[in-house]
């Protein structure tokens, strides 16, 4: 097994005892066959968590949007039927860390890191958004979204990414950390 | 003209050359995507001059509808027309974070956050 990590990875290692842990494992195709639940897990992780916090409905919407963008990317690339996706979720007093884990194709395994090789050297992400939309009307469409880069840009949120394959197996894995602070 | 897709609506009122998309936009690709810029496409055909488009309603887009919305301003800005003021809500976190991006692919866009 060949293992890259790439960015904020392991920030907040898992040893640390969190203040609340919650682990959801669901199938690709449950999702795919009905898109809604995305956005149900990602109204009710964040409800879960921000439920305490003086500014709950704003915490809760900023939560549900960045696991929102989490889920449907995982969702999206994995391995279809036979895969998993796995997110788990731990907050520590003013850090949420979320983790999405999911088996992808070869093929996207390779795109994906090197969007997120690009996304996290890039220094001016406002020219990298603008770069990226203004690319898809000209006859040399970038491939890559813009959701992870929305994250980093206009959420603050840290990302790390760990890159394991194994060819002999045709196995992709993804495991992507993203750590959102929240603002006092 | 209205829309319902999803769990959001789209009306578009022609008195006041305004589109107002309400709810919760989380389509799955671009692909499903097509009804909105079609539906935004002839808003536009309509009001030549200036169109409105008012998201104050709109508690969540996912980001593929983001780049939706992104696409129609710069293809409206590749004519200048129309001119397009874009409202959003001081209350909902993605308005206050992402819809000043708007202004940065085309800065003709009016911004209105209210």
């Amino acid at each position: 097994m060949r293992e890259e990590i790439i960015g904020d990875y392991n920030v907040i290692p898992d040893s640390l005892p969190a203040e609340g842990d919650v682990f959801v494992r669901v199938k690709p195709i449950d999702m795919i066959s009905y898109w809604k639940r995305c956005g149900l897990m990602a109204d009710f992780t964040a409800s879960f968590y921000a439920f305490t916090r003086e500014d709950a409905a704003v915490q809760e919407n900023i939560i549900s949007t960045v696991f929102n963008e989490l889920i449907e990317n995982a969702t999206k690339y994995s391995v279809k039927r036979s895969g998993e996706v796995s997110v788990n979720m731990k907050m520590y007093d003013t850090v949420l860390k979320i983790q999405v884990e999911n088996q992808t194709t070869q093929n996207h395994f390779a795109k994906f890191k090197a969007h997120i090789q690009e996304l996290l050297a890039t220094e001016d992400l406002d020219q990298l958004y603008m770069d990226i939309l203004v690319s898809k009307t000209s006859d040399t469409p970038k491939e890559s979204g813009i959701g992870l880069l929305l994250l980093l840009k206009d959420y603050g949120v840290k990302l790390g990414v760990k890159f394991e394959e194994d060819q002999t197996k045709d196995l992709y894995k993804t495991t992507i950390q993203a750590y959102y602070f929240f603002e006092n | 003209m209205e829309l319902q897709i999803g769990d959001s609506q789209l009306h578009y009122d022609t008195t006041n050359c305004q589109v107002h998309i309400a709810g919760s936009m989380r389509l799955p690709n671009m692909q499903e995507y097509d009804a909105i810029t079609q539906f935004l496409k002839s808003a536009a055909a309509q009001c030549k001059e200036h169109l409105t488009i008012d998201l104050s309603k709109l508690n969540f887009l996912n980001s593929s509808g983001i780049t939706t919305l992104s696409l129609f301003i710069i293809h409206a800005s590749k004519t200048g027309k129309p001119q397009i003021k874009v409202v959003g809500s001081q209350d909902i976190p993605w308005h206050t974070k992402s819809l000043s991006n708007f202004k940065k692919l085309w800065k003709e866009v009016a911004l209105e956050i209210k």
